[in-house]
């Protein structure tokens, strides 16, 4: 027996040998994957199976775009649809695990360049200051309070952050729900409104009945005054999704509500105006979004040039979970224009849907039939069809222009 | 986590071998292999999906067990045993995601794992009394239940047990 016992063991020995562990090199070049000017965030498989992807597109107007064996699985560094790009850079703040990171796309991976501790907010709205500086908007975790961060993005440093003194908690509103965020001439403007945690009374949810536009100095970042419009039901968001604001060429910001959003199914989306060197609402200027569509909602928009603007709608209803179309308006002279002549909308709720080149619109539509990239030129009114996601795509989420 | 997808199909095959020679050894192998689709052609918006057809993710798709036990019944007293037992358990490794899509080079997998563990038993009175030592996961391998779920390394143990009838 006992001879039985040593041999085993000399067998154990023979049998580990071979067990040596590999150790893998730790990537240290981050250089982004900018030799294709355009990428797309895409979605495959329904849930807990969704895996997200980032994929390059080396033209918008022409080719096909194929996830199989092509782009960088997101899933496990990245889960997460509020992706911010900049410059072939991507950033996300998650709150549940405290951290705000940056990424980008190497040889087909997504690698994590930077992630730091970060638990000031929970981020809604952004925008960026200048290409090194982004401002970020949100609540803390009860969402009673809103705060702001500022984040140095080439070392992502937080250069300041603290609470904003919003408007108080009117009785039986216990959460802030903050919209866009733009910066123009030394101020920044966020709108927010008040929303219940209450959510027994879903879907028909308590309902303020005012949202305002919060005017903060970028220097003290003290809020100035909170601007109230009366048409103003719900600002839609939250932008780290999808843009509802720009400032156009002439320095006028403009911004679309959506009072869906905020459970308020009675009230229309408009579009509304603060001019260049104002801080006031523009009190004479108001374009009604749902007259216009049916009862539509926007739930996103884009700035084209030349005073025309494309929304992203939303069929009437009590569900942001519906189908979508996009349509143009003329903000300059607040009228409808059309809406485009393109398959229903089948995406998410919250799409970066356009890219705006050349003063065209490069719209991702996830169709029914197929998903691609529509071109429309405001100048000559036409549609064509460019890109085309082949191989299969549940959801286009986000296009992005890298540079 | 699982999903419940309205249809998938599993095809798949599993067998298990065991030779046993009197009261000395014992071997037993089974070994699993399955191939699990994704045969929900449409989503609730009623567009196809792209994962039609495709394999379930995040799945083990083949892995075996094996069981050796080398035993002596009487050893220095009547009514004794002193068994030694080398078992071993292997999984191949898997994708997190859908196989058909992204760049392979960045696609998470949930490493394939071969874990090996022996113990050493010595029983009295016909097995009234038991004494044994085990160690599981001699290798100290690395070892995951789920992605980035590490199961535990090399672990020693000692355990006395006694049957009161």
């Amino acid at each position: 027996m006992n001879k039985l016992i040593y041999r085993s063991l000399f067998l154990l020995t023979v049998i580990l040998a071979p067990f040596a562990g590999c150790k893998k090199k730790k990537d240290t070049n981050p250089n982004p994957d900018n030799n294709t000017p355009y990428s797309a965030m895409v979605a495959i498989g329904s849930w807990p199976n969704t895996a997200y992807y980032i994929i390059d597109i080396p033209s918008l107007t022409e080719g096909t775009v194929d996830l199989r064996g092509n782009g960088a699985e997101m899933t496990a560094e990245l889960y997460a649809q509020d992706v911010l790009q900049k410059n072939g850079y991507y950033y996300h703040a998650n709150a549940g695990a405290g951290m705000l990171g940056k990424y980008h796309v190497e040889d087909g991976r997504l690698i994590t360049d930077q992630k730091i501790p970060f638990t000031t907010l929970d981020w809604s709205s952004y925008t960026w200051i200048d290409d090194n500086k982004l401002a970020i908007f949100g609540t803390n975790g009860d969402q009673n309070e809103g705060y702001y961060a500022i984040i140095q993005t080439s070392d992502m440093r937080v250069l300041s952050s603290g609470k904003l003194n919003l408007l108080p908690l009117p009785e039986n509103f216990s959460r802030y729900s903050i919209g866009f965020a733009e910066y123009r001439d030394n101020k920044l403007f966020l709108s927010y409104g008040f929303g219940s945690t209450d959510w027994s009374q879903y879907p028909l949810m308590p309902v303020h009945g005012e949202t305002y536009i919060a005017v903060i100095d970028y220097s003290s970042f003290n809020v100035e005054k909170s601007l109230k419009g009366a048409q103003l039901k719900g600002m839609g968001g939250p932008t780290v999704y999808a843009p509802t604001s720009f400032i156009d060429e002439n320095n006028d910001l403009y911004f679309i509500s959506d009072p869906v959003n905020i459970y308020d199914y009675n009230s229309p989306s408009v579009i509304g105006r603060i001019r260049s060197g104002s801080t006031e609402l523009d009190a004479s200027y108001s374009l009604d979004f749902s007259a216009a569509t049916s009862n539509g909602m926007g739930a996103a928009i884009w700035y084209l040039g030349n005073g025309k603007a494309i929304v992203r709608g939303r069929v009437a209803g009590q569900s942001i979970d519906a189908e979508h179309y996009f349509a143009i308006v003329n903000v300059h002279t607040g009228s409808f224009i059309k809406k485009l002549d393109l398959p229903a909308d089948m995406g998410e709720r919250m799409v970066q849907a356009v890219i705006v080149e050349n003063g065209k619109a490069h719209i991702a539509v996830n169709g029914q039939q197929k998903d691609y990239i529509a071109i429309y030129d405001p100048a000559t009114d036409t549609l064509t069809e460019g890109a085309e996601f082949v191989g299969g795509v549940d959801y286009i989420l986000r296009l992005e222009k890298k540079r | 986590m699982y999903e419940n997808k309205g249809n998938v199909k599993v095809t798949g095959a599993e067998g298990e071998v065991k030779y046993s020679y009197d009261n000395l050894l014992s071997a037993s192998v089974n070994a699993t292999w399955q191939n699990t689709v994704n045969h929900t052609r449409y989503a609730a918006n009623g567009k196809e999906e792209a994962t039609y057809l495709n394999k379930i993710p995040n799945t083990p798709w083949f892995f075996f067990n094996t069981d050796l036990s080398i035993g002596k019944n009487n050893i220095w007293k009547e009514g004794t045993r002193l068994q030694f037992n080398w078992y071993s358990q292997f999984v191949h490794w898997f994708y997190l995601t859908w196989e058909a899509y992204g760049d392979v080079r960045g696609k998470a997998k949930i490493p394939g794992q071969y874990v090996h563990s022996a113990s050493l038993s010595y029983s009295l009175d016909n097995g009234k009394y038991n004494f044994s030592i085990e160690c599981r996961n001699l290798t100290n391998a690395l070892a995951y239940d789920n992605f980035r779920l590490q199961k535990p390394g090399r672990a020693f143990s000692a355990k006395i047990r006694y049957f009161i009838h």
